[in-house]
């Protein structure tokens, strides 16, 4: 049976957006909405989670036409989780906004546009047809062009036409690879592909060549080796709140579209497409790394963090088990969660500092402690200190590997997590331990403590994700299980009528 | 036909790539629109350049031609239309803001923002209150 739900995680940001988009001038109202808008996101993710763990997956023909033929929204338990995890992250960034956007920014339009972006981030994780998903990644991509850009400071434009560049490219790559699919395969159905690409030999490597393609498209969206030189640029331009955004979700887009075409339509050749995923993963998680070492700007080394950790879920898919996956899937969630929260922290610590140098800050210990307990526990976690998210995410990746087993791996995913603790005291010490090199002024009418409320929200998250590993890993593993073993979701889909 | 399209394909992605990698904001735009262009005519010839019938529902013929590319195509140029008209005014707002289109001339970390004269006299019309935070921030830095 077809059921209308899993397009409600589009639906909803949408026709907010829309909404908000004609009345730009009104604050009260922008800000009144968009957080009702949010907030009733987080119950909608948590009824539909609720529905696939009970009723299996969710599958919305659009039109009433039958899945071949027609678009399909498809929610299964990955998708799910990641509809989840990007309406929490809306949700604290929503409130951070309120907090720290101002009426400028706001009269640009730049809550409709938050909500376009959520719009098109929900979309790619609930279609099931990779024309529909480059379209989402397009509505994505222009509102996230646009919510850069907004305050037109010199570097901003300078950055946002940047990555308008690489992307348009990237997306130049993306329909070259569908224009070939569509030629091997005759369809864009993801299930119908999966089926049909199951059948053919792969003749003169196309098929690999096509994998290749979708991994470079996908790549520049997820940051990954070589792609990933627009990320930390765009992170020092972007406002806190749209930064936490970006490192939480957006770059996980790229990541799960590869989750999802790797492990559902090419693996007919595992042995070379996913150890050259396994590889890749390696460069982006020891040169991300690095770059943080070498950075001494809070957003930037934050920023190449963010690259660092998307080697450790390409390395989870890389490695091609269902523990590998389900860790992968674990460290999704608690890296948009926690990163999304660093980001907000450097937020904070800029508008008190009034600047992103680590050597022009210092102090804020004694100036704002509860920032600099809630920074120091992000971090930890980042790091994969033990009771922490970070360390389950981490520990599962290695069981995993070490059950192939796969010492290179692991020796490259142990040193990385010394590093990233290395420079995550080199900001604890640089920002909030040194002396203040002078006193701050924060800015006028800035609010500390509401503005913390979401880092808040988001420690606490972490903590409990940490504190209750079992029952959600054990979800992640029903849903690495669902991805593994892709012919609930083909039959699921195919056999659903559309009801016309 | 096909080599036809081919080669047409080939030069448009030749050219584009070359424009894609100037220095300009404007030649970087219309590479990627030629490149853009390039993979649609691809697409279309994925999609096999066949003579068919229009294929509606109904008129049974012994050779539809598929549309499906024809859609797909349809909805990229729609996109393309959108991310096209975008960086325009981006590169505009651009030009007007830092007063050059070039890519080496607006490098650099804290670049003094928006007190540089605008080239050719083009004059900044609307100095929003973003410019007085950003100063500042860039007047800190120097410090």
């Amino acid at each position: 049976m077809s059921t209308n739900l899993p397009v409600l995680p589009v639906l909803i940001p949408m026709i907010t957006g829309i909404i908000l988009l004609l009345y730009r001038s009104y604050g009260p109202l922008q800000r009144g909405f968009s957080l009702l808008s949010s907030i009733s996101m987080l119950f909608v993710s948590l009824a539909l989670f609720y529905l696939t763990c009970t009723r299996g997956i969710l599958v919305f023909c659009a039109g009433g036409w039958d899945a071949p033929f027609g678009v399909t929204f498809v929610l299964d338990r990955l998708a799910c989780i990641m509809v989840l995890t990007s309406s929490i992250l809306s949700f604290t960034g929503t409130l951070f906004s309120l907090e720290t956007i101002d009426s400028e920014k706001e009269t640009h339009g730049f809550y409709a546009l938050w909500q376009f972006l959520i719009m098109g981030i929900n979309g790619t994780f609930v279609t099931g047809d990779m024309f529909n998903l480059f379209v989402f990644f397009e509505i994505m991509l222009i509102a996230s062009y646009t919510i850069l850009v907004i305050g037109s400071s010199r570097a901003q434009l300078r950055e946002t036409f940047k990555y308008l560049a690489i992307n348009v490219v990237s997306a130049v790559i993306f329909l070259i690879a569908l224009g070939c699919l569509y030629a091997v395969a005759g369809t864009l159905n993801m299930a119908d592909l999966a089926q049909k690409l199951r059948m053919l030999p792969d003749e003169n490597g196309m098929i690999a060549l096509i994998a290749l393609l979708l991994f470079v498209a996908f790549g520049v969206k997820g940051a990954i080796f070589p792609f990933y030189v627009w990320l930390p640029q765009v992170h020092t331009v972007a406002a806190a709140s749209v930064s936490s955004i970006f490192s939480g979700l957006l770059i996980k887009v790229g990541v799960y579209a590869l989750l999802r075409v790797f492990t559902l339509i090419f693996v007919g050749d595992v042995a070379f497409t996913h150890t050259f995923i396994a590889v890749v993963a390696v460069c982006t998680m020891v040169l991300g790394v690095f770059g943080a070492v070498s950075q001494m700007n809070y957003k930037r080394i934050l920023a190449y963090h963010s690259i660092s950790q998307v080697g450790y879920m390409i390395a989870g898919l890389g490695l091609f088990t269902p523990a590998s996956i389900a860790g992968a899937i674990y460290f999704i969630v608690h890296h948009a969660i926690v990163k999304s929260c660093l980001f907000l922290t450097a937020g904070v610590a800029e508008k008190i500092t009034g600047t992103k140098e680590l050597q022009k800050m210092g102090g804020l210990m004694a100036q704002a402690p509860l920032l600099s307990w809630l920074f120091f526990i992000a971090a930890l976690s980042l790091a994969g200190v033990p009771p922490l998210s970070g360390f389950f995410g981490k520990l599962t990746l290695i069981k995993a590997a070490a059950a192939i087993p796969s010492y290179f791996m692991i020796a490259f995913a142990m040193a990385v997590g010394v590093l990233t603790l290395f420079s995550m005291i080199k900001i604890f010490l640089y920002a909030y331990w040194h002396q203040a090199p002078q006193v701050y002024a924060p800015e006028e009418g800035f609010r500390c403590f509401y503005a913390l409320i979401p880092c808040i929200i988001l420690v606490l998250l972490t903590v409990l994700m940490g504190i209750f590993a079992q029952p959600i890993l054990s979800l992640c593993d029903d849903a690495a299980a669902q991805l593994i073993n892709p012919e609930e979701y083909i039959s699921t889909v195919m056999h659903t009528v559309g009801g016309r | 036909m096909e080599y036809l399209i081919a080669i047409v394909t080939g030069v448009l992605f030749a050219c584009g790539t070359y424009m894609v990698l100037s220095k300009r904001f404007l030649k970087i735009i219309f590479g990627t629109s030629m490149l853009t262009n390039g993979t649609l005519l691809f697409l279309m010839t994925m999609g096999k350049l066949q003579r068919g019938e229009a294929p509606i529902i109904g008129a049974y013929s012994a050779s539809l031609s598929d549309p499906l590319p024809q859609a797909l195509i349809l909805t990229a140029i729609v996109i393309n239309f959108g991310i096209t008209a975008f960086a325009l005014v981006l590169a505009f707002q651009a030009y007007r803001r830092l007063g050059s289109d070039n890519v080496d001339e607006i490098t650099g970390e804290d670049a003094a923002p928006q007190t540089a004269a605008p080239a050719d006299g083009i004059a900044v019309e609307e100095a929003t209150p973003q410019d007085a935070p950003a100063a500042g921030e860039e007047a800190a830095h120097e410090h």
